[in-house]
């Protein structure tokens, strides 16, 4: 990875930004090599993107089956360590229980989708990321990791279609 | 031409004003008066930072009534015992337990608000979403604290908890009230969950702009957001995922406070109708509630600009249509009191018809029905600030008093002529009550300066998607889908 740079380059429009993303593929950058940052969700359609794929919804369903699993141990395994009797009831009574299952997969859901979202964005971050604080005014930013004999081509294309450039951009903490 | 350009282009986004012989403003539209994006986050930080001598005036008395009134009386309920409240046989749930459902349904507006309309892809939801899910989680803390208040002996509330120890306690999993516990904590931790997932890029923008100590409370709050791809796609998935599993807990949570009164045989309290009529009240309430803390809002922290009479008005609509609803119920759980012709029952009525209960019970017939359906159908009305004030004020004196009429109306009689009682709260209850009126208001507050009170990418997101485009002579609104 010695050989490789880092450019950082932002636009003040999306058009130029996506033209700039189909000319680094003609200069044989790979899309995993680039990294789109914005101030607005732009869909992977309107970058010309392909498609991330997130793993967040499968997290979730997971965390809804663990949360099975708790409240049924909470609502029917350890009302026979600790007997309760309530007059009519059965020890383990179906209605209560599936209004307290319902709860813990609710709560086991919220719970695994935040905590599923926070790993899968690697956040909160330690690590002094590239960014350009721009962006919040409506920039788009790329940044590019170049190998370093293309590193010319992608300047000369970036600045062509009208990219700020920032050159070796330092890692910055947040 | 790009996807995008075409997308702007069809959209008329960046294109030239249109000349047109017909005048139709449109200024009245937030998303179709779109401003730079660093106008827009310089206006919401701006508005944030504002803390002249008024606010911490505010702030000071907010704070020395809650200090007093409301941790001051509950210091001294806890050093003298629940004997200092006017709970007594066989009225024992009094203002505590009302306040602690006209909190929780106070906390239902952000829900509503945010998730609800945001499935629907309501527009008007869009600047509004976050005043109103701070809100809930505000609301939700000040109900919070009346369970302990009501139990009186607040310090062994860890008993609830669910853990091995050596008095073999273990929580009764048949009672309504331990619904009631996992209910609540279920919903203060999605709908806190919920308004922190949005906010995260708002906290970057903010940390990106400024200095001191802000700056590292929003370093540390946006967790590293540098607004790529990837986290892109993950808040949304996230967002997306919270929007519909907040909402069924958001139900559940005000069915089981209705359950806990329902499942009783308390006359009047036994009633099939009592959970979806106490989530239309709290729907009625929040939303209510919502309209006056946003004029407030709008007002003090000068976000004219992004709360506009547009957003009340279509709250102002929403509220119209819950006093219809929340009316149907009110009158189809009288009238089976009244049908059944129990004459314990009949006595509950006589009390609130004509007995001690009547000028709460007429003055919440009043706000709740003669106000609203008078006043909310005019676009006039719907349009005046002051005027919604007044009218969501009323709604919301209303909302508390059918609350106080439920729970302390309907247990001073049952059918044991000999444990009848009368209920009249004390000056400690009182208190507690409005104390934790001001402690909601503190709350909010200082929320309202620590956070970003507008969702600035979703407001420009909303405005990014539509515009005006020119059919013949005439410029209509359009909206285009810029979701996958």
């Amino acid at each position: 990875m010695s050989d490789t740079t880092i450019v950082l380059s932002s636009f003040l429009e999306i058009d130029p930004a996506t033209a700039a993303l189909d000319r680094l593929r003609g200069l044989g950058i790979l899309d995993s090599d680039i990294t789109v940052m914005s101030s607005l969700p732009h869909s992977a359609e309107i970058l010309g993107r392909p498609h991330v794929k997130s793993r967040l919804s499968v997290i979730s369903l997971v965390c809804a089956v663990l949360g099975v699993g708790a409240g049924l141990f909470f609502t029917v395994i350890t009302p026979y360590l600790y007997i309760i009797r309530v007059g009519g009831q059965a020890i383990v009574p179906v209605p209560p229980t599936a209004i307290l299952l319902y709860e813990f997969i609710m709560l086991s859901l919220i719970v695994g989708t935040f905590g599923g979202f926070l790993v899968l964005n690697r956040s909160p971050s330690e690590e002094a990321p590239y960014y350009d604080p721009e962006l919040n005014d409506g920039r788009i930013s790329l940044l590019v990791h170049t190998p370093a004999d293309k590193e010319a081509d992608v300047l000369a294309a970036l600045e062509e279609l009208g990219a700020h450039v920032i050159q070796e951009p330092e890692r910055r903490r947040l | 031409m790009s996807l995008m350009g075409r997308v702007k282009d069809w959209a008329g986004v960046g294109a030239p004003p249109v000349e047109t012989h017909e005048k139709v403003d449109y200024s009245d539209s937030l998303m179709y008066d779109p401003r730079p994006p660093e106008e827009l986050n310089h206006m919401v930080l701006e508005a944030m930072q504002r803390t002249g001598r008024e606010y911490w005036i505010v702030v000071a008395v907010l704070a020395t009534v809650a200090l007093v009134a409301y941790l001051g009386a509950w210091l001294y309920m806890i050093l003298s015992g629940t004997g200092v409240t006017g709970l007594s046989r066989p009225n024992y749930w009094g203002v505590f337990i009302a306040s602690f459902i006209f909190w929780i349904g106070i906390s239902h507006a952000g829900t509503f608000i945010s998730a609800i309309l945001r499935v629907f892809k309501a527009e008007f939801r869009l600047p509004i979403t976050r005043a109103a899910e701070m809100m809930t989680s505000a609301s939700l803390l000040v109900a919070a604290s009346f369970l302990g208040i009501h139990v009186g002996r607040v310090w062994v509330s860890y008993w609830i908890l669910p853990y091995p120890n050596q008095r073999g306690l273990w929580p009764n999993y048949h009672s309504p009230f331990l619904w009631d516990e996992m209910a609540i904590a279920t919903y203060l931790v999605g709908s806190t969950l919920y308004l922190y997932l949005p906010l995260i890029p708002d906290l970057a923008m903010a940390r990106d702009r400024l200095k001191g100590w802000r700056h590292k409370l929003y370093r540390a709050m946006s967790l590293g957001w540098r607004g790529t791809e990837r986290q892109w796609h993950n808040l949304n998935s996230a967002i997306r995922i919270f929007s519909v599993v907040i909402i069924p807990v958001m139900f559940s949570v005000h069915t089981i406070v209705s359950w806990d009164l329902a499942m009783t045989k308390s006359l009047g309290w036994r009633s099939s109708i009592f959970a979806p009529y106490f989530i239309v009240g709290a729907v009625f309430s929040g939303l209510s509630a919502a309209i006056t803390v946003l004029i407030i809002a709008r007002s003090s922290m000068k976000l004219q600009y992004f709360i506009r009479n547009e957003h009340l008005g279509s709250l102002a609509k929403l509220v119209l249509v819950f006093s219809f609803v929340w009316t149907y119920f009110f009158f189809a759980d009288f009238l089976t009191e009244w049908y059944g012709g129990d004459a314990a029952g009949h006595q509950i009525l006589a009390l609130q018809v004509s007995g001690q209960m009547a000028p709460f019970w007429y003055t919440m017939l009043f706000c709740n029905i003669v106000v609203p359906w008078l006043t909310l159908w005019n676009r006039r009305v719907r349009n005046s600030p002051i005027a919604l004030l007044l009218i969501t004020l009323a709604i919301n004196v209303g909302m508390f008093l059918e609350r106080y009429i439920i729970v302390t109306g309907f247990l001073r009689r049952n059918h044991l002529p000999f444990n009848w009682g009368d209920y009249s709260p004390s000056v400690v209850e009182i208190s507690i009550a409005v104390g934790a009126l001001a402690t909601f208001l503190l709350l909010y507050a200082l929320l309202s300066r620590l956070v970003p009170l507008i969702p600035v990418w979703e407001v420009r997101e909303g405005q990014l998607a539509r515009s005006l485009r020119r059919v013949g002579r005439a410029k209509l609104k359009t909206m285009t889908e810029l979701e996958e």
